[in-house]
């Protein structure tokens, strides 16, 4: 499921080859020693690691994919996606099967309200074409759905992949708005 | 924003990553979907497997519902439920500060399914990282689930039946 995808490396305005491949303890330990540390302020310690460290990967849920996006040896993006649980919530296609995306987060440094200029563009993007296409490949005709986070709204709706604004989800502790994108036959 | 000329001889997949840099413009770098798991989103990710277990919840809410409820309506109660254990799993693997929980309502409730079945569903998923004040938390909020959606589906019936 690896994969060669491009990103825009935003101070000398390059496109650069990254890879998208499964996820590895490697990149949630870069997540560990990179990331927390840019978003924690007090830099508390926290224990969890030690956990992380010793969960036993086999033990993961089926039905959950875990991803990251790679760029120079260094972690540029985590993804999540639930393959099997979760339901179409759209009329037209209520109830049949879709890749849901349960997280997705691009790397600190890749985001202008924590660094200016970010480092790499593309993360977020490359990540929900992804599901898509896993999607298509498990004969879910492309369909996708997922919760923007407040501040990623105007993204998912500028992403030009026909994902569907559903609005607020009542049933989302947060409310968050929920997008769903249609199967390639009802296109 | 982001500036790069354009050049003829890009590829499709570069002209796409220019799509994709543009959406991205669009909101300030802002990408992020699923819950806001801030710097705890590597214990999510790995903690997310631990949750009470999709078949078998169904098959205890058919059991004591399948009579009343429906099947999308069994979709949202596991829904409801499992986001509702999310905090809860990932603040057991944490020190310092916890992600909130779901407030409860306090009101009694009427137990639609007892109480010792659903305390047993729950333990033997999530016995092992939950306490158990914690176990019953996810108790009283299943039963208040159950009643909100039990409500709902008595209330689009009489739509129904007045229409």
């Amino acid at each position: 499921l690896a994969r060669t995808i491009s990103l825009l490396q935003v101070q000398d305005q390059l496109i650069v080859e990254a890879q998208l491949l499964p996820l590895s303890d490697r990149h949630l330990e870069d997540a560990e020693a990179f990331w927390v540390p840019w978003l924690t302020r007090s830099g508390e310690a926290d224990e969890y690691w030690d956990w992380v460290r010793k969960r036993n990967r086999s033990s993961l849920l089926r039905g959950t994919e875990f991803y990251a996006i790679e760029y120079g040896g260094v972690t540029q993006g985590l993804l999540a996606l639930d393959i099997s649980k979760k339901r179409c919530l759209i009329e037209s296609q209520f109830r049949q099967r879709l890749v849901y995306i349960l997280a997705l987060a691009t790397a600190p440094w890749n985001r202008p309200i924590i660094q200016t200029p970010p480092m790499f563009k593309g993360v977020g993007g490359q990540f929900t074409d992804f599901a898509i296409d896993r999607s298509r490949e498990l004969g879910y005709k492309g369909r996708v759905g997922l919760h923007a986070l407040p501040g990623a709204i105007e993204f998912y709706r500028k992403l030009r992949v026909r994902l569907i604004e559903c609005g607020p989800d009542p049933d989302e502790p947060d409310n968050l708005v929920y997008f769903e994108r249609l199967g390639e036959t009802n296109d | 924003m982001t500036n790069v000329p354009y050049d003829s001889a890009w590829s499709p997949e570069h002209q796409r990553l220019m799509e994709l840099v543009e959406a991205e413009d669009a909101s300030n770098g802002e990408v992020g979907c699923g819950r806001n798991w801030g710097s705890r989103l590597p214990v999510y990710l790995q903690t997310c497997h631990i949750n009470v277990e999709d078949t078998a919840f169904r098959e205890l809410l058919r059991e004591h519902l399948g009579h009343r409820l429906m099947e999308v309506d069994f979709d949202r109660i596991v829904r409801l439920v499992r986001t509702f254990i999310e905090p809860i799993v990932v603040n057991a693997h944490i020190q310092g500060t916890l992600i909130a929980v779901q407030p409860i309502p306090t009101e009694p409730l009427i137990e639609e399914i007892p109480n010792e079945e659903l305390q047993q569903r729950f333990k033997a998923d999530l016995g092992e990282v939950c306490s158990q004040a914690e176990l019953e938390q996810i108790v009283t909020f299943t039963h208040y689930v159950i009643h909100e959606v039990l409500l709902k589906s008595s209330l689009d019936l009489m739509l129904t039946v007045q229409q």
